[in-house]
C-alpha cells in the first residue's frame, strides 16, 4: 500500500488549490473534527448544567413540569437551614480527606512492589488491577456480603486475629469507614497502573549512579523516584479528588445513605431529592452548590500543585 | 476513508436528532390496520408473577385480535426505587405506556400529578363492589378511581413449627386469640437460643417501602396515624405519642436481641430465625426449602387489630391516546379469572371477595390467617401526593429505632419533612 500512495502524491501534488482556499478547507475540516465532541458536550454536559442553574431558582416538581414557578432564592434559603445537607457535606468531606492521600499512597506502594523484575510479577499486576475493571455495583454487592456482621468474611478473618466482631455497614460510626476501605481497595489499582508507567520512565542509570555513590533504598526513593514522578503525583491527586467527591454508587447499593444518614453524600442527596422525592428545584440547588465547592477546591489544588511542581 | 467518516457523522447526527424529537407515536398508543396498539409496563416481581402477566396479556391479545394488541414490557424493580425512577423519567419525556403497573401507595402521588387518568367511567359499580375495600381505598384519590389490582397482599407472622414445639409455644390460630405485643415479645425471647434468633423482620431489604409497609402497622395498631384524617398534616400524628410508643416497642425488640438489623435474606427459611414478620409473597419460595415446616399466625396487636394492605395495581396513563382500550386491559387484568389465577400462582390473596369463595385453601389454616386479615383488619397506606417523602422518612425513622436511636427526634424530623411536602400540593 505505502509505495503506491507515495507515488500518487508525487504524480499529483496539491498546488491546484490556492493558499486561501486551503486555509478555509482546513478550517472546515478542523471544526468538522471537533464538532461531534462539542455537540455531545453541549447537549449532555453544558446544557444540563445551565438548566440545573435555572431549575435551582424554581419549584420544579418532576411530575408536574407545567406548574413550575420561579421562586428566586427559596431553595438556597432552605439549603442554608438543612441539617441533612451539612451532614452530607461532612460525609463527603470525610471520604475525600481520607481517600485521596491514602489511596494515592497505597497505589504508589503497590506500583513500587510490582515494578520489580521478578518471575510472575505480571500476575500480581493483573490481580491488583482486577477490581478496577469490575463493575462498581458488583463490587459493592460483593462487599455487602463480606461486611455482613453475622456471617460475613470480614468478621471471620478478624475473628482469627482476635478482633471484632464489627457491625460494619449497620453501624453509623463504622459504615463510612467500611465504604472508604472498600473504595480504596477497588480504586487503587487504577492509580497503580499510572504510577507504574511513570516509574518505568525513570532511567535506570540514575539508580545505578546512586548505587555507586552508596545511596540506600530509602534515599533512592526520596531523591530519585518521587521527583521523577512528581507530575504524575499531581495528576493523580487531582483526578482522585474529583472522583472521590462524586461518591454515589457505594452508598446507593450498600446502605441507601444510612444508617442514620451516616453515608449520605452530596451526590446521593441530589439523586434522592431529585428522583425519589421528585423535587428537582431543590435538587438542582444542591447540585449547583456542590459544583461551586468542587470548583473552588480544584482551583486551590491546581494553584498549590503548580507552585510545587515548577 | 474521508467519505466514510462523513457518513458516520451524518449517521450520528441523524440518530441524535431522532433522539431529540418528540416521538408521540412511540410514546403511546397507535393504530395499525384498525388494531389499537397499546404499551404496558409491569414491574419485575416474583418470577411466577411475571409469567402470569405475560400469559394473561397473551390471552388478552388472542381474545381481542383485530381490535386491541398489547405489548408488555417487564421492568426490573430491584430493591430500591428503580421502577418508580423509570416512571418519573418517562412521565417528563412523554414516554409513558398506556397501561402501567404501580405499587398501591403511589397511586395518590401519580393521580395528584396528573400521570394517571381516572377509570370510573369504564368500571361498572357492581363490579367495583366485588373488590376488597382496601383495594378500592388504595386506588382512589380525591373521590375518583384510578387503579385496580388483581392481588391483595398482607404481612403475617410465619413460624417454624419445629422450633416452636421445642420451646413449648402455641401460635394463635384464630383472630380473637392473636398475640398482643407483649405476648409476641415473650415468645420471641423464648425462641432466641444460641445461633437461632426468635425473629427476623427483613431489615436486609434496605430503607425502602418494606419498612413503611410493615412499620405503619405498629403505629396504627397502637391507635396512631401517619397523617391526620384528611391527610393534610403529619405534625402531631406521625410524631404523636402513639407513634413514638409504637416505634419504641420496635426498638425494644431489637434491644433485647430477639431480632437483628443484619439478618440474612433467608434466615427464616434456613432455620436461623424461629419466626418471621414477612409478606405473603414469600410463600411460594418456601418450596425450595424441604426441611422447613412452617405455619402462619396473625400480626401482633397493641390496642387495635390491624394488618397491612396494598399491592401492585394497574392504571391508565394520562398520556394514552386510547384510554378506553387501556381501561379494558386494566379490567382484564383485574377480572375474576385473573384474580383467581394470580392468587393460585403467586400465593397472594385475591383482590375480590368472590375469588376468596372460589379458592378453598383460604378456608383452613394456614391461609385462613390471610383471609381473616384481608377481609377484617386490612388498612391501606394513606393516599397522599406526599407519599414518596412520607414513606422514605418514616422508613428512616423505623431504621433509627431498630438501631437503638431516640425515636422522638427522628419522627419529628419525618413529620417536618412530610409537612413541607404536603404544603407543595395545597392549593
Amino acid at each position: 500500500m505505502e509505495p503506491i500512495t507515495q507515488k500518487t502524491n508525487v504524480n499529483n501534488p496539491l498546488p491546484t488549490v490556492s493558499p486561501k482556499q486551503r486555509k478555509r478547507k482546513n478550517l472546515f475540516t478542523s471544526y468538522g473534527f471537533v464538532a461531534p465532541a462539542i455537540i455531545l458536550l453541549f447537549v449532555f454536559l453544558i446544557l444540563p448544567a445551565i438548566l440545573a442553574l435555572y431549575f435551582s431558582f424554581t419549584n420544579y416538581y418532576l411530575l408536574t413540569p407545567e406548574q413550575t414557578k420561579f421562586v428566586a432564592f427559596e431553595n438556597y434559603k432552605r439549603l442554608a437551614e438543612d441539617s441533612l445537607f451539612l451532614k452530607s457535606l461532612g460525609n463527603t468531606a470525610i471520604f475525600v480527606v481520607i481517600v485521596v492521600p491514602v489511596q494515592t499512597l497505597v497505589a504508589l506502594a503497590l506500583a513500587l512492589l510490582v515494578n520489580q523484575k521478578l518471575m510472575g510479577i505480571k500476575f500480581f499486576r493483573m490481580a491488583f488491577f482486577a477490581p478496577v475493571v469490575t463493575s462498581m455495583v458488583i463490587v459493592s454487592i460483593l462487599w455487602t456480603f463480606i461486611y455482613n456482621p453475622d456471617n460475613g468474611l470480614a468478621n471471620s478473618i478478624l475473628n482469627i486475629v482476635g478482633l471484632g466482631p464489627f457491625q460494619f455497614l449497620t453501624d453509623k460510626d463504622q459504615a463510612m469507614y467500611s465504604i472508604i476501605f472498600m473504595s480504596i481497595w477497588q480504586g487503587a489499582g487504577y492509580q497503580m497502573m499510572i504510577f507504574l508507567a511513570g516509574l518505568q520512565d525513570i532511567p535506570d542509570h540514575q539508580y545505578e549512579a546512586a548505587s555507586i555513590d552508596g545511596a540506600n533504598a530509602w534515599q533512592k526513593l526520596i531523591h530519585i523516584t518521587i521527583p521523577g514522578i512528581r507530575n504524575i503525583l499531581a495528576f493523580i491527586a487531582i483526578v482522585t479528588m474529583i472522583a472521590a467527591t462524586k461518591l454515589f454508587i457505594q452508598p446507593f447499593v450498600m446502605t441507601q445513605g444510612g444508617p442514620l444518614d451516616s453515608t449520605k453524600t452530596l451526590v446521593y442527596m441530589v439523586y434522592e431529592t431529585g428522583f425519589k422525592f421528585r423535587d428537582v428545584g431543590y435538587s438542582s440547588a444542591i447540585a449547583i452548590l456542590f459544583f461551586v465547592i468542587v470548583l473552588i477546591i480544584s482551583i486551590l489544588q491546581r494553584r498549590f500543585i503548580k507552585e510545587n511542581t515548577e | 476513508m474521508k467519505k466514510g467518516i462523513l457518513l458516520l457523522f451524518c449517521l450520528i447526527f441523524a440518530f441524535s436528532m431522532a433522539g431529540c424529537s418528540n416521538d408521540k407515536q412511540g410514546a403511546s398508543g397507535s393504530e395499525k390496520g384498525g388494531e389499537v396498539q397499546l404499551k404496558m409496563w409491569a414491574h419485575q416481581g416474583q418470577p411466577k408473577e411475571v409469567d402470569f402477566y405475560k400469559k394473561r396479556i397473551d390471552e388478552f391479545n388472542k381474545e381481542h385480535k383485530g381490535k386491541i394488541n398489547v405489548k408488555l414490557d417487564i421492568i426490573p424493580s430491584g430493591t430500591g426505587h428503580a421502577y418508580e425512577d423509570k416512571i418519573n423519567a418517562a412521565a417528563t419525556s412523554n414516554g409513558l405506556p398506556d397501561v402501567l403497573d404501580m405499587d398501591g401507595p403511589f397511586v395518590g402521588n401519580y393521580a395528584a400529578t396528573g400521570i394517571l387518568s381516572p377509570i370510573d367511567d369504564y368500571v361498572e359499580k357492581s363490579d367495583k363492589q366485588d373488590f376488597a375495600k382496601s383495594i378500592i381505598q388504595q386506588g382512589t384519590y380525591d373521590g375518583k378511581l384510578y387503579a385496580l389490582g388483581a392481588m391483595e397482599s398482607s404481612i403475617v407472622v410465619f413460624y417454624n413449627k419445629k422450633l416452636l414445639k421445642e420451646a413449648g409455644i402455641q401460635a394463635p390460630e384464630t383472630l380473637d386469640k392473636a398475640w398482643t405485643w407483649d405476648q409476641f415479645m415473650e415468645a420471641s425471647k423464648k425462641l432466641t437460643k444460641g445461633d437461632v434468633r426468635g425473629l427476623t423482620m427483613h431489615m436486609d431489604l434496605g430503607v425502602g417501602e418494606w419498612l413503611t409497609y410493615m412499620g405503619s402497622v405498629f403505629v396504627w395498631s397502637n391507635d396512631g396515624l401517619l397523617l391526620n384524617k384528611d391527610r393534610t398534616k403529619a405534625e402531631g400524628y406521625l410524631n404523636g405519642p402513639e407513634s413514638v410508643e409504637a416505634l419504641n416497642y420496635v426498638k425494644g425488640l431489637f434491644k433485647s436481641k430477639v431480632v437483628s438489623v443484619s439478618n440474612g435474606p433467608a434466615d427464616f427459611e434456613e432455620g436461623k430465625a424461629a419466626m418471621m414478620i414477612g409478606g405473603v409473597w414469600l410463600i411460594p419460595g418456601f418450596e425450595d426449602y424441604k426441611n422447613l415446616d412452617w405455619g402462619m399466625t396473625y400480626f401482633p396487636y397493641s390496642k387495635k387489630k390491624v394488618s397491612p394492605s396494598g399491592s401492585w395495581a394497574f392504571g391508565v396513563s394520562s398520556q394514552s391516546q386510547h384510554p378506553k382500550e387501556a381501561a379494558e386491559v386494566v379490567k382484564w387484568m383485574s377480572n375474576k379469572d385473573s384474580v383467581v389465577e394470580i392468587s393460585k400462582i403467586t400465593g397472594m390473596p385475591p383482590a375480590r371477595e368472590s375469588a376468596f369463595k372460589e379458592i378453598k385453601e383460604y378456608d383452613k389454616l394456614p391461609k385462613k390467617v390471610i383471609k381473616d386479615q384481608v377481609l377484617n383488619t386490612a388498612k391501606a397506606r394513606p393516599a397522599t401526593p406526599a407519599y414518596p417523602v412520607l414513606s422514605a422518612k418514616f422508613a428512616e425513622a423505623f431504621q433509627a429505632a431498630a438501631l437503638g436511636q431516640d425515636v422522638k427526634p427522628e419522627l419529628d424530623k419525618a413529620a417536618k419533612d412530610t409537612d413541607r411536602e404536603l404544603q407543595r400540593f395545597k392549593k
